[in-house]
């Protein structure tokens, strides 16, 4: 590194640090990510406390002992209803009632004679914390009809198979941790997004927003070879990029710590040395980005313009990132040498816990690596070019 | 020295600089005179190294300050560190770009400003800033691209005695102007330009016995061939 080199470095990185609003703003960015990975967790550790007790109000209970005796015999606690049964309707409605079980007078007398005796589920189907207690409760009568269908076959001399010719078996395979899996899926996107956020501002401002306010030719007037020039820019850029990187990892480090997060009995947790591992892999797309973003700014003509194309370059990796998470693609070897997308293909491997050789990864590191060397050395000739010098 | 031979610059289809040539000698201050749109810019910044000419070069003994067009500041650095950043990219050493920023300051009557960042800071004041960092390295020659464009008139009054100044320190000072008493107040010799061509060189009381008239204003309407785009 020449000391031109330093002095441009040190001046944009003093200049970017005093620069509160953008810094606030990929700090912002850099804790989005793992904040919506926290919530989506948290909602999934709340939906899978279902095995839990359920309350259920039911009225006219008194009609059917039997009924309310397997229902507590299998973990519903019973309630008798705060109100007469009328205002049963109108309390679901308002949503004071989640839902009710309404037994009418007429089931003692249709049950003893073997008819088919109505008991009422009162819910309301647009609530979605309504829906998975509704299941219970429903395949619970259900369970208790067949359970006294098969007696009163039996009472009659008839075996209770001969009722039911077919039977379903339902065999979820989904747990709670494939379940938690998928909402981790999201974890590399937000990662590969983390390396396009920090440096989006630095990149625009020492590039385009130096030519628009018009300090570009003062600085070139120097007589600075365009090469030192560029690489202390990019310096800069990629040291706010690496923090940045740095916090998010952090950030999701401490998402998955959680204590809420033990009730989904997952390995969800990232070992520390699990996000080290992670942080390393991420390293060269971390001094890629700035340099193509640098790049993409030096085209633009304005600020603002060079702001909407590095917005829009935000999304690239979650391409990528949406087919690899979702849909299980084996990665194909020249995918391991594509920037981004080798990035992650590694980083899916280290979640899953499958182990990646030292060579594909340095294959992987040295193809990011060798696309932010052409980035610079492309914008370096820019610089010489007077159009680009000019904004014209 | 600063030379221009036969400089020739087209963008497009517009040919901004058409012919050229020209001296300015050391321990002088030459003006390049033109009406807007005659060439001067371009011709500095081919001058400076900024635009490579099609046809013609650039000659400059030595190292070059350049004040461009535009202040250009960084609204978040201080008036020391913007001194400090153009001493340590003409390659001077921390130590050497901090005893130079400081010694600039004093010179420049820059001390209330020093360590305030450029934001606030007036017309006359950013000029200061950035002819320090044109001067940080000392240089031999030195070009000035409308040096006192916006300045009210203190703040231009300084400008001209820090020109004066260069010259008589032996330097040799090009600076462009379309402005005719800046000519008279601190020109030794003067350049016109109009439409991409140098129509006139020498001491203004040289142009005055050319065209045969007895103020500068007259003579230059004369040489140029027009008033438009003059300032007086």
């Amino acid at each position: 590194m020449t000391s031109k080199t330093l002095a441009v470095f040190t001046k944009e990185a003093l200049d970017a640090a005093r620069d509160r609003r953008s810094l606030s703003s990929a700090l912002i960015y850099s804790l989005f990510g793992p904040l919506v990975l926290a919530l989506a967790l948290g909602a999934l550790a709340r939906s899978t406390s279902d095995d839990g007790p359920l309350r259920l109000t039911v009225s006219g209970s008194e009609h059917a002992p039997s009924l309310i005796r397997y229902l507590e015999q299998n973990g519903v606690e019973v309630v008798r209803p705060p109100a007469p049964p009328a205002s049963i309707h109108s309390a679901v409605r308002s949503g004071d009632l989640l839902m009710a079980l309404m037994i009418p007078k007429d089931y003692t007398k249709d049950f003893r004679a073997s008819k088919p005796a109505r008991v009422e589920l009162v819910y309301d189907a647009s609530r979605s914390d309504s829906r998975s207690p509704v299941r219970r409760v429903e395949a619970l009568v259900q369970r208790y009809g067949t359970q006294i269908a098969g007696l009163r076959l039996a009472a009659r001399g008839v075996s209770p198979q001969v009722a039911q010719p077919v039977r379903l078996a339902q065999i979820d395979l989904s747990t709670a941790a494939s379940r938690a899996a998928l909402a981790l899926g999201t974890l590399p996107i937000f990662l590969l997004m983390a390396a396009f956020v920090s440096a989006m501002n630095i990149a625009i401002d020492t590039t385009a927003g130096e030519r628009e306010r018009g300090s570009l030719e003062p600085l070139l007037v120097h007589a600075v070879p365009r090469t030192d020039l560029v690489a202390g820019k990019w310096m800069a850029a990629s040291l706010f990029n690496l923090l940045g990187m740095a916090l998010t990892l952090l950030v999701s480090f401490l998402v998955l710590r959680w204590d809420r997060l033990e009730e989904l009995d997952v390995p969800v947790a990232l070992s520390p040395g699990d996000t080290l591992r992670l942080f390393g892999l991420l390293i060269p797309l971390a001094l890629f980005a700035p340099a193509l973003q640098m790049l993409i700014s030096l085209f633009a003509r304005s600020f603002k313009e060079a702001q909407t194309y590095l917005s829009l370059l935000i999304f690239v990796p979650v391409i990528p990132g949406f087919l690899f998470s979702f849909q299980r693609i084996d990665p194909e070897p020249w995918m391991r040498t594509v920037p981004v997308l080798a990035e992650q293909v590694l980083i899916s491997d280290l979640l899953r816990g499958q182990a990646v050789g030292p060579a594909i990864q340095l294959i992987a590191a040295g193809a990011t690596l060798l696309a932010a060397a052409i980035c610079l050395a492309v914008t370096a000739r820019m610089l010489s070019h007077e159009r680009i010098v000019l904004g014209r | 020295m600063i030379e221009a031979q036969g400089l020739q610059k087209r963008f497009g289809s517009k040919l901004a600089v058409e012919d050229v040539s020209f001296a300015a000698p050391d321990g002088c201050v030459t003006a390049l005179l033109g009406p807007n749109g005659a060439g001067k810019t371009t011709s500095l910044r081919i001058l400076y190294g900024l635009l490579r000419p099609d046809a013609g070069r650039a000659v400059v003994d030595g190292a070059l300050g350049v004040l461009p067009d535009s202040s250009g500041l960084y609204a978040r650095l201080t008036a020391r560190e913007h001194l400090r950043y153009a001493a340590r990219l003409q390659g001077l050493s921390m130590k050497e770009a901090e005893e130079r920023a400081g010694a600039m300051i004093d010179r420049l009557g820059m001390r209330e400003i020093a360590d305030r960042p450029a934001a606030g800071f007036s017309q006359g004041e950013r000029r200061k800033v950035a002819l320090g960092r044109a001067l940080i390295h000392d240089p031999r020659n030195v070009v000035l691209d409308e040096p006192t464009n916006g300045l009210d008139v203190p703040a231009t009054r300084a400008m001209r005695r820090q020109v004066r100044e260069l010259a008589e320190a032996g330097k040799c000072v090009l600076f462009s102007t379309h402005i005719l008493q800046e000519v008279a107040a601190v020109c030794d010799r003067v350049v016109v330009l109009a439409r991409g061509r140098v129509v006139a060189e020498g001491t203004p009381s040289e142009l005055l016995d050319r065209t045969g008239q007895t103020n500068l204003e007259d003579a230059f309407v004369q040489l140029i061939g027009t008033e438009e785009g003059l300032g007086a």
